[in-house]
Parts: C-alpha cells; structure tokens; sequence
C-alpha cells in the first residue's frame, strides 16, 4: 500500500491542535485521526470546547477576530490552515446545532445553492437529481417533494434541521462535521437524523465527526469516541473499548450522566 | 405606599404630560399651518401652479415647474450617486468588520452625518461650481448625495449587522467566500432594510437646502431639464420666496411647503410599509 | 507555530473592489478639512486670533476690510444653548410619557409622531418659525416677559421684530426635541431586564423607579444634549429665516443676531465681491466643522459609556 492511499483512507487528521479565544485557551493539544465511513463522536459536558473544535478543523473561527489556532489540520491529506479555507470547505458538510435554513430562499434553493457554488453540476437536470437525492437522503423528499418552491419557514424545527443536513449532502462531503444536530429537537427526528447518518457513513463513506453532549447517543452511533473535558483530551479510543473498560474516573461518571 | 408619595408621584406625571404636549404642539401646528395657508394657494392656481414659472414680484400667483422639475432631477441625481456609494461602503463595512479599514470608514461616515450640511455645499462650491464657472443641478445633486450618504449608509451597516451570526456562518459552512457570504446571505436576508436605506436618504435629500444655496443657482425663469445648467428647487424656493415683501411669493412659499411636505408624506409613509420605526 | 495565515485571495480582491466606494466617504471629510483650512489661510493671515475674538464687519471692495466672527460665534453658542436647555427637558418628558405612562397603542402612535418631527425638512420649520412662531412670540410672550421681568439683562431689551437670538434658541429646541428624544430612548431601551426588575423591587414608588432607570443612563443623556447642541449650532435655513441677522452684539436674547451657520447662508452670495470676506466665511466654516467633530465624538462617547455602564451591572 502506498502512502497515498493511507492518508485517503485518513480522510480527517488533527495533530496537536491549540485553540485560544482572547485570553482564553478553550483547546489543549488535540490530536485524533478519522478514517473514511468512520464515525467519531466527540462528547464532553457542555463548555468542554466542543463546538470549538469543530469550528477550528472547518477554519469558521477564521471570522471570529478573537481566535487563535495552532496545530495542524489535514483534510485528505492537505493542512486546511495552509490552504484557501473556502476551497477546504468543499469537501467538508457541515451542520450546526440550531437549525439554520436560510429563510430567503426557497426549499429547493437551500440545497441547490452549495452545488451551483461550487459547480459540481453541469445541468438543471443534474441539479435536479441531486436535489432529489440529498432530500432522500436526509428522509425529507416525501414530506417537501410537493413544495420545493416553498420556504424553510414552513417546516417544523426537525425537518429544518434535516433541510440542513440535505443541503450539507449536496456538496457530496468527504467529511462531514455535526454540532450537537439532534440537541434542540425532537426525538423522532433525532432518531432519523442519526439513521442518515449512520448511512451516509456506511454508504458513502463518508468521514464523520459528531459533536453530543449525551453518551447514549455516542455509544449508538459512533465507532471512535473522544471524550473532552475543559478542552482536554480525556479519553480517546473505541466506542466499545471506551464505554465497557474506561480508563479515566472522568469517563466513568460522564458515562453515569454525573457531570 | 404613603398617600403623600401618590401625590408627587401625580404631580411628576402631570409635569411630564404638560411638557411633553407642549413639545408635540409645534407638528401639528406646522401641519395645520401648511393645510391653511398652502391649499388655498394650490387649488386657487390649479394646475399651472405645477407648471408655470416664477411670477414677477407682486404680480400674481404661479408657478414652480422649475423648482419641481430641479427637486425630481437632484433626488434623481443625488440617488445615482449616494446610493451605490452607501451601499457598497455598508457592505465593507459590515463583511470586513475586523479590519481596520472598516472601522476607519466606520467612524467618518457617522461623523459626516453631524457635519453641518452648509459645509456640504462650500465644499461643492470649490470643486464644482468654481472649475467649471457655472452653477449646476449636477453640482446640487452631488451635494445632496453626500448628505444622503452616511444616513443610507448607517441603516444599510445597521440591518446588516442585524442579520442572525447563524445565517452567515451556515453561508461559510456551504464555502461560501466573503463575497457570496455578503450578497447570497446578508444582503437578501436584510433586503427590507437595504430599501428602508435607500427611501431614508432619498427622504434625507429631498427636504435639504442648505446645501443647494451656492450650488444650483435658484434658476426660476426657465424649466431646464439638463443638469448641467443651473435651476431650482422646492426647499431653495421656499427659503427665498419667504424672505419676500411680496405677498404672492410669500403664498406661493405656502404651497411649495405644502407640495413639499406631501412627497416627504408620501416616502415617509412607503418607509412605514417596511419597518416600524423610522429614523431620519 | 501559530496559524496567522493571511486572508484567501478572493476577499482581499472583494475588499480592493468596495474600496473605491469607501474612499468616496473618506475624501469627501479630508477634503472638506482641507479646503476650509486652504480657503480660510488669508483671513487668518490677516486677522490672526482677532478673527474670532473681534465684533466687526467692514467689507470694503478695493481692500481687506475689516472682520470679525465674535458676534456670529456667540451667537451660535447662545442660540444652541438656549436650544438644548429647552430639548433636555422636553425629550426627557417624552421619554417618560412614551416609556412609563403610555399603553402601548398610544406608545406607537406618539413615538411615530416624534419620529415624523425628527424627519420633516428644517425648511418647513423654518417657514413656520417666520410666519408663526415669530407673531406669536412677538405679540404674546416677548413684551409679556420684557415688561413682567425686564429687570433681568437677558430680557432687557424692547422686543421689535419677533427676529432674535431667542426665536432661533426657541426654533432650534423644537427642532432638536425628536434627535435628542431618539437617541435617549436608545440607551432608555437597552437598560437590561435585570436592572429593571432590580428597579421595580429596590424603588419605593413609581417616582423613585422612573428617577433610577433615568439615573442608569446619564451619560447618554449628556451625550445626546451635546450631540443635540452640534446639531443646534449647525442648522442653518431655518436660523437665517428668524435670527433677524445682524451683527449687533447685545446680552439681551430679544435682540436680532447672527449665528455662523447663518452668516454663511446670507453672506456667502455677496462675498465675492470683497477680497477677503469669503476667506473669512471659510474660516467661519472651519469653526463649526472642527467644533461638530469635536462635539459628535465626545457625544458618541458618552453614549457607548452609558450602554456599557448597563451592560456591565
């Protein structure tokens, strides 16, 4: 096997990763490796710097003036902080704990956007089929396929939240990075999401990174998981390995919902 | 509570009620004083008072097609120029936040804002009128689309500003660039606000005269059409037919007024289909 | 080794393409600086210091002549005054009704009253200031007080026209009601919550409560008074249709004056005729400019102190 295909196999590597937000260091020396259809899931009570991890591997913090990264970000092999952020973002999907359709455009606009940024279509009927298929994917085609011209406003807070996840899809990530999705709704769509997930992984194989403040949904879903608290590693390893035999007292009393 | 407390408590809220119906009684006065004095001048004239220009003093009613024609072409004007500039300038602004830039340009707009407008129109004066020896409708509107600017400007920055962090980090999640961030993301999502902007100015720009006082030229004899040449305009008509002995320019003051406050009616009211508060 | 990685390549080029838009704004300042400087440098030369400190205006068409801006400049400073000292009060009033007395229906309605005044063309109050606050305040309120109190020196003088230092004073306030009353109301609706329950729970009455919510934005309350006052001192139409301009200097406010603003609006046709008078009225230019700057930024000030103040408890 040459070193190509290993780093392809790695679709996700963060070495030694530092993250300050003014004073503040919300990160310590984060390292950790995600595999293509792999599914990581980062836990930790909430304040633990989880959703600054995620923004520090898609570089978001770039737009906040207050941040300073250090470490190393590779995506497929190429360190994201030394390459054009926007190009990196390409192969990255990424959904946020809120839902956040944008409410001026229509349903259909909402997944076609990324695509036509970025040209990955060629044809309104290829546009359309990947429409199609992103909205099937996030189990969202039955409930919208008869108001695609229809705005996100008129859809429940969970299927907002899948829209999202769809117009992520669209882009056809390599990686594809989840802050707390399920946090803020349902539980029937909570379970849908995490099903996609989980077949977008399998199916795609796809690299998946999956922030949650609740160890059952980590233990459901996640092959890897990696267990931050005040922006320290804790614990990092198999899900199996971690929940049956977890070497940190931290671990333990997360795992019992203590902290 | 002791009763001698509700007292001066009552007596505070009767202080404030009296000041503050004192404070409102010169609005309706100013319309009522326009309605009285201003309608009568327009229905007596009809039309032509529309149309005609300026009387000789003392001699009968009519007209303010110059000046009417000069205000259409320096708002038409002013907007050309002040809008874009404002526009783009809130957009810098609000996508380069973290920039030095912005924020210089940041801090000049809102003190352009509190720059006497008179000022405005010196400073036209010296690069326009005096280089090309004549007074201009162009160099009025140009003069106007500085006063307009950091007004348009600020409510366009501020309904950018207003836009949900959310929305434009779901943008740069997509690879959105600044760019796409600010015209696929912010601006649509703050549209309501862009127009208020616009209307605001075009507000702003309309009811200015200090401005036009050396730039325009107050030419009233004939209705001119190209901007290059000098002209007239309602506020300037006002200020100087007021000033008259003569009680028919005096009228036709009156009517101007009213003409006046009718479009400033008419955009403040399109303003209100927008948002509710407007600031001007 | 830190990530300070400069900006991708298609921002800077969006940032240089806004670019041009921006400097439009920030020429149009420096050059307005430049050229009130480069045009008022003769008269300065002539007069020195004495410009602004000397009551005389001589113009002469084959000569320098003789000026001197004190009356205008004080003139502006009384009017302003006046302007402000009457405003405070009234837009606190406002404030109050609006925000503690009104239900909301009412609220609105005053609030876009307010607004409607804050956005009127100064033409009109200026036309309404000749025609009918001056009848008014000659006929009805002038030789009242002048006869009432006329022992005070600023009421001193016999009031003939109705045009005077304390029409523009009276006009300016009514003007500057709403710009004040906004901008209070601002810093008014960003007390927190917190606060305010704070106030309703520690306050012994409706009284105390309105007197410490008012308290938590005193900064912003100077702030506005003096963002007021720039406003005040540069009006121009509406003071040149009632100040009666003239360069009489008097301590009485029933006397006719003159403000900069207005100085400029009735001189400035003329001044080309004498060598030196435009340079002069440049110079008086230059003066309201460096005083509106000086007051705009102490006023932003203070009001970003006052949302900081609630911000902080």
């Amino acid at each position: 096997m040459t070193s190509t295909s290993l780093e392809l196999e790695r679709a996700l590597e963060v070495k030694g990763l530092n993250v300050w937000l003014g004073e503040k260091q919300i990160l310590h020396n984060i390292t950790f490796k995600v595999n293509r259809g792999e599914i990581l899931a980062i836990m930790g009570p909430s304040g633990s710097g989880k959703s600054t991890l995620l923004r520090a591997i898609s570089r978001l913090l770039d737009h906040r003036t207050d941040a300073r990264v250090r470490g190393e970000v590779l995506i497929n092999g190429i360190n994201v902080y030394t390459t054009n952020p926007y190009k990196a973002r390409k192969y990255i999907g990424i959904v946020f704990q809120n839902p956040n359709p944008f409410p001026h455009m229509t349903i259909y606009d909402n997944i076609a956007v990324g695509p036509k940024l970025h040209k990955l279509v060629r044809s309104k009927t290829e546009l359309d089929n990947l429409v199609r298929w992103a909205l099937k994917s996030a189990m969202l085609w039955d409930d919208v396929k008869e108001k695609l011209n229809s705005y996100p406003a008129e859809l429940s807070g969970g299927q907002q939240q899948r829209l999202c996840l769809a117009r992520a899809l669209a882009m056809r990530p390599k990686l594809l990075l989840l802050d707390e999705p399920t946090a803020n709704i349902d539980p029937v769509n909570a379970k849908k999401i995490e099903n996609i997930v989980k077949k977008m992984s399998r199916e795609e194989s796809v690299a998946v990174v999956i922030v949650t403040h609740t160890p059952a949904q980590a233990m459901r879903i996640s092959d890897k998981v990696l267990f931050l608290f005040n922006g320290k590693t804790i614990e990092y390893g198999p899900t199996q390995v971690v929940a049956s035999n977890p070497d940190h007292d931290l671990t333990q009393s997360f795992l019992r919902g203590e902290i | 509570m002791s009763s001698s407390l509700d007292h001066k408590d009552l007596f505070l809220k009767i202080i404030v009620a009296v000041l503050s119906i004192v404070a409102l009684i010169p609005v309706f006065s100013i319309v009522y004083e326009l309605v009285i004095r201003g309608l009568p001048v327009i229905t007596g004239a009809g039309l032509k008072f529309f149309t005609k220009t300026a009387p000789a003093p003392g001699d009968r009613l009519y007209g303010i097609g110059p000046a009417l024609v000069g205000t259409v072409e320096l708002a038409l004007i002013s907007t050309a120029i002040g809008i874009p500039i404002a526009f783009f300038t809130g957009v810098l602004i609000e996508t380069f936040r973290e920039s030095r830039i912005s924020q210089i340009v940041n801090i000049i707009a809102k003190s352009l804002m509190e720059i006497p407008t008179v000022l405005i129109g010196m400073l036209v004066y010296i690069l326009l009128v005096v280089p090309t020896k004549t007074f201009s409708i162009i160099s009025g509107g140009i003069a106007l689309a500085l006063v307009m600017m950091p007004y348009t400007l600020t409510y366009i920055e501020e309904s950018l500003n207003q836009v949900q962090y959310k929305y434009i980090e779901a943008g740069y999640g997509l690879g959105m660039n600044k760019k796409q961030v600010a015209f696929k993301v912010m601006v649509p999502i703050a549209k309501r606000g862009v127009v208020v902007g616009i209307l605001i100015g075009i507000t702003k720009a309309l009811g200015e005269t200090a401005p036009l006082l050396f730039t325009i030229g107050a030419a009233r004899n004939t209705i001119n059409w190209n901007p290059l040449e000098p002209g007239d305009a309602i506020p300037l008509l006002i200020f100087d037919y007021i000033q008259s002995p003569y009680d028919n320019m005096k009228d036709i003051a009156w009517g101007s007024a009213l003409v006046l406050f009718v479009l400033f009616a008419i955009l403040y009211s399109s303003i209100r289909l927008f948002v509710k508060r407007v600031r001007i | 080794m830190d990530n300070s990685v400069p900006p991708p390549r298609e921002d800077k080029i969006f940032l240089y393409s806004l670019l041009p838009f921006a400097s439009v704004i920030i020429a149009a300042l420096i050059l307005l600086g430049i050229i009130l400087l480069d045009t008022s440098l003769p008269a300065l030369k002539e007069y020195g210091i004495g410009l602004f400190m000397r009551n005389v205006w001589k113009p002469r068409e084959d000569g320098p002549g003789e000026y001197g801006l004190l009356a205008p400049i004080i003139g502006t400073l009384e009017t302003a005054i006046i302007a402000v000292i009457i405003a405070l009060p009234m837009s606190l009033s406002l404030l109050i009704l609006t925000e503690e007395m009104m239900p909301n229906k009412w609220r609105d309605l005053v609030s876009t009253l307010i607004d409607v005044m804050a956005g009127l063309p100064t033409i009109l109050y200026g036309l309404w200031g000749i025609e009918v606050l001056i009848p008014f305040l000659r006929d009805h309120f002038m030789s009242f007080l002048h006869e009432k109190i006329g022992f005070i020196p600023l009421l001193s003088c016999q009031p003939l026209s109705g045009s005077s230092i304390l029409a523009a004073g009276m006009l300016l306030s009514i003007m500057i009601i709403p710009f004040i009353y906004v901008i209070i109301r601002e810093s008014y609706s960003t007390i927190p919550q917190s606060l305010v329950e704070a106030a309703i729970a520690y306050s012994s009455g409706w009284r105390h409560y309105v007197k410490f919510k008012i308290g938590l934005i005193k900064p912003a309350l100077l702030g506005g008074l003096l963002l007021g006052f720039g406003r005040a001192a540069g009006e121009t139409v509406a003071v040149a249709l009632v100040i009666g301009n003239s360069f009489h200097l008097s301590s009485c406010i029933f006397a006719p004056g003159y403000t900069i603003s207005s100085l400029i609006a009735n001189q400035f046709a003329n001044s080309m005729y004498y060598p030196l008078m435009s340079s002069v009225l440049f110079a008086g230019g230059l003066f309201l400019l460096s005083t509106g700057l000086a007051l705009n930024y102490a006023g932003v000030k203070l009001i970003r102190r006052s949302r900081k103040l609630c911000q902080a408890v």
